[in-house]
């Protein structure tokens, strides 16, 4: 048996503007419904003006005076709305603050919600982190709404299901599963389920947080085994081939679970582009990969250990220019490092108009001045430099993370023992990754048998 | 489509034993005192050791145990079968110090001379540790991503190995010139057991991946060791037509020497490096199967769990490696003279042989006792 | 005690192994090896730690098999 919504309607009137009225955004309307006392009840933030005069104003002055009760009201007047009937007060406060309007009339038990909506949002715009050259330039937005509709809209078959998930009690955050019914596996949409599930009531309301969740591995792991995109075409690629994808509301992204080590070499754009092209673009993206994990690594490990590697002129150059300088390579190699990292985070939040300024600024203090003064060598300019551009060519941004963290353990183990240790370093490196699983799949997929 | 895995295929037991037969049978001067015929040993070694992993599964399909050491138990009762077994993980162990060994010995000669031994040694067995640690099923993967990687520098060695055009075939003439005499007994006693007969080693636990040892992975073993041979082959063909009978009798590793050789257009000068980084791999499989087949007997005579037993017995195998022997020269003796013929001898041919007569022996008395009894 | 007490086992039959092959071929020239100090100290570092990962780890399964009260 719950609780009534009131006792009488005189002490509604009176605890009411304890409970709800604080905010100077919550709008009670009192109205009269057929001769009784009523009251519409609204955020006015979240509830567009012309929608509300509109959808329920007008029907509301021109019916209500010929109904008998709510229900018919609704059923003449606001047909073509979703609604609620509740008996709860915390379920009202909830819808309320979805996009609903609140109708209370005296003499019903059952408030009557209707979902109208209404508030400014972002219409749908270009991808800015993944940006599209040859595909369709739609990029998700922060309403779960607008973001199923631009996946229905090219998915147009009845297997694409999408499940609701409440993830947090009282920030009412929602989370959807959005997947192909007859594509996808059983196992994988029962753990992708029942790992959301476990997640309600714990307030998650970011899609990083809700990525931290949804993870393996609940430890720290180098390498993401779950892929976040903005692109219409990238999610439905990996939704036709049996992934599921989430989106939380308010996040312009989906995470798509589960994800392996190739996946975040695949860039969307490949489909678009020959064949040839794009087998030579996969390779260069591998390059690029042990390019910017090894080459500060294996530099260190061949001037320190093994110069008889690199080409006889090439080692008389090196070992010319590095004559005079005062540091020991290593710390030579890690000032220079840490000077870039500096440089690219400063760059990322720079307004666009001191930008520019920065990035001259840079190359200048760090490169010419640097070296000229002796202070470091050209040769580890130029590792340091073809390094960093080379963890650029990732089509999955935050893959670069790992390889930027990596790569420091990498000159670590190269100072110690040459090439040796970055040959050692690759094959512990291949162990983790041979042994990390996203939802059960190993993330790098050498499975031999071919089904 | 991305796939979960579900039992090992021929393809992963493929990898694994041409790996493992590479291992450090590429590293090390292979038969040195047959001269020119070394190649010609080798190929006839590849034929018999085909034979003899058909031989050592057959021991396992026929007893239809999981691993040798439940072969030992059926075969020659609990406490007979134990002390062998005991015998047997001693074994193991020793081959894998000794095999640790060679490759320390490689890098401390031609990589990384500054550094002591023992630093190198103890990096190489973190790494094996790391790697064992993993699980069977993500190490036998990751020797599947190994054994590509082999075989893309294999294929890239030769293709320079003969665009440097210094090859002189006639150091292969005359083809057994001596007759096959002086060639059997060398034969028999270095190249058959290292690297063929050490395939004892997959006995210990390809039962547990391979339940039946059914006609696919038999025959995807076989063409293994047929394939390995085949590389092993053209490998002492390369050597000795690059330097020569007489400098290869005296080479400490001919294949790194012979990789030093090539100079292409002054520009390709030490492929060095990659032709030591594909050994690696080689060794770092050859290492971890010995320490696991060691591992599974302890597993199964102390019933402790496997994750807790690998550390103390690789740092047990490094500090074998320390004192195998002073220094390479006598490592390589002893490897020569005395391992051989009492070690690998009786426990790769004559103990299995033994193991399969006792055993059918004993289901011959137990017919003969069902049949009296009745 | 098992783990340790196999670990002992094996430690002394490889070294045995070890030794009867150097014996062979050296005779006792091999004492000399043993008697490096660099090596010593490492072998010594690596068997101990060894010996001492297996006697923690089997004090562990010594309690835990007491609260269990199963073996």
């Amino acid at each position: 048996m719950t609780k009534p919504l009131y006792e009488t309607w005189d002490e509604l009137e009176e605890t009411f503007e304890l409970t709800f009225g604080k905010t100077t955004d919550f709008v009670k309307v009192p109205v009269l419904f057929n001769g009784r006392k009523c009251w519409i009840l609204y955020y006015s933030s979240l509830v567009g003006s012309s929608e509300l005069s509109s959808l329920l104003m007008l029907p509301f002055n021109l019916h209500a005076a010929k109904s008998e009760n709510v229900e018919q009201f609704r059923a003449t007047a606001l047909a073509s709305l979703n609604y609620m009937y509740i008996n709860d007060w915390i379920v009202i406060a909830r819808q309320l603050n979805k996009n609903s309007v609140c109708i209370l009339a005296e003499g019903e038990q059952e408030a009557l919600t209707v979902e109208i909506g209404g508030y400014a949002e972002r219409s749908i715009s270009e991808p800015v982190i993944q940006p599209s050259i040859y595909g369709p330039k739609i990029a998700f937005t922060e309403s779960i709404v607008t973001n199923i509709s631009i996946l229905r809209r090219v998915l147009r078959t009845k297997s694409l299901q999408m499940e609701s998930f409440d993830t947090s009690s009282d920030m009412v955050t929602g989370t959807v599963l959005v997947y192909l019914e007859d594509v996808i596996e059983p196992d994988l949409l029962n753990e992708a389920k029942r790992r959301i599930q476990s997640l309600e009531g714990k307030k998650v309301t970011t899609s990083t947080h809700l990525m931290k969740e949804l993870r393996d591995d609940k430890k720290t792991n180098f390498f993401p085994t779950l892929m976040v995109t903005e692109r219409q075409d990238a999610c439905i690629a990996q939704l036709m081939e049996g992934r599921a994808v989430v989106f939380i509301d308010g996040s312009p992204s989906g995470i798509i679970l589960p994800a392996v080590f190739q996946d975040f070499f695949r860039s969307s754009e490949d489909a678009y582009l020959p064949r040839p092209m794009m087998i030579f673009l996969r390779v260069l993206r591998y390059c690029a990969f042990f390019i910017a994990l090894l080459l500060p690594g294996i530099y260190i490990g061949v001037i320190n250990y093994n110069y008889e590697i690199i080409p006889i002129n090439l080692a008389i150059e090196i070992a010319g220019l590095r004559s005079n300088l005062p540091f020991p390579s290593v710390i030579e190699l890690l000032l220079v490092e840490a000077a870039f990292e500096i440089m690219r985070e400063g760059s990322i939040r720079m307004p666009k108009i001191v930008g520019n300024a920065l990035t001259v600024v840079g190359a200048l203090v760090i490169g010419d001045a640097a070296v000229q003064a002796g202070i470091v060598s050209i040769v580890v300019i130029i590792v340091v430099a073809f390094t960093g551009l080379s963890s650029y060519a990732f089509p999955y941004y935050n893959f670069a993370f790992s390889v930027r963290l990596l790569r420091f353990i990498f000159i670590g183990v190269a100072s110690m023992l040459g090439i040796y240790g970055v040959f050692l370093g690759c094959i512990i490196l291949f162990a983790y990754l041979v042994s990390q699983r996203s939802y059960g799949y190993p993330y790098l997929q050498l499975n031999a048998k071919r089904s | 489509m991305i796939r979960k895995m579900d039992g090992y295929s021929p393809l992963q037991i493929f990898i694994v034993i041409f790996l493992f037969l590479e291992g450090t049978a590429i590293l090390i001067n292979l038969a040195p005192d047959l001269g020119r015929d070394a190649w010609i040993a080798t190929l006839f070694c590849t034929f018999i050791g085909m034979f003899l992993i058909w031989w050592f599964f057959f021991l396992l399909r026929n007893t239809n145990q999981r691993h040798i050491y439940a072969v030992l138990q059926q075969g020659l009762g609990k406490i007979g079968g134990s002390i062998v077994g005991v015998v047997y993980i001693t074994y193991f162990i020793y081959i894998c110090a000794r095999d640790m060994r060679d490759f320390s010995e490689l890098i401390t000669n031609a990589v990384l001379p500054s550094i002591p031994l023992e630093w190198t040694t103890l990096c190489f067995t973190v790494t094996v540790i790391y790697v064992l640690r993993c699980g069977v099923q993500n190490f036998v993967n990751l020797f599947v991503l190994f054994g590509y990687v082999f075989a893309a520098i294999f294929v890239v060695f030769l293709v320079l190995v003969i665009a440097d055009g210094e090859l002189d075939f006639h150091n292969l003439l005359p083809i057994m010139g001596d007759g096959i005499g002086p060639m059997l007994p060398s034969t028999f006693t270095q190249v058959l057991e290292f690297p063929f007969g050490e395939l004892i080693a997959f006995t210990a636990f390809a039962g547990m991946l391979y339940p039946n040892l059914s006609g696919k992975v038999m025959r995807a073993s076989l063409l293994s060791v047929l394939a390995a041979g085949m590389v092993l082959t053209v490998t002492i063909i390369v050597e000795l037509v690059t330097f020569g009978p007489s400098i290869r009798e005296r080479a400490m590793f001919p294949l790194v020497s012979a990789s030093r050789n090539i100079s292409i257009g002054n520009f390709i000068e030490r492929i060095e490096m990659i032709v030591i980084f594909a050994i690696l791999l080689a060794a770092i499989v050859k290492v971890c199967i010995f320490a696991y087949a060691a591992l599974q007997g302890v597993v199964w005579y102390t019933g402790k769990s496997y994750n807790s037993l690998i550390i103390p017995y690789v740092l047990l195998t490094a500090e074998i490696s320390y004192y195998v022997s002073n220094n390479m020269s006598d490592h390589i003796m002893v490897g020569l003279s005395f391992v051989p013929i009492y070690i690998h001898i009786p426990l790769q041919f004559a103990v299995p042989a033994i193991l399969l007569v006792f055993i059918k022996m004993r289901s011959r008395w137990r017919k003969r006792d069902d049949q009296t009894a009745v | 005690m098992k783990r340790t007490y196999f670990f002992i086992l094996i430690l002394v039959m490889v070294s045995a192994l070890d030794i009867l092959c150097l014996f062979h071929n050296e005779q006792w020239n091999f004492l000399v090896m043993y008697s490096q100090r660099k090596k010593l100290v490492a072998a010594c570092l690596l068997i101990l730690v060894a010996t001492v990962y297996s006697i923690v780890l089997d004090w562990k399964d010594g309690r835990n098999s007491h609260t269990k009260g199963s073996e």
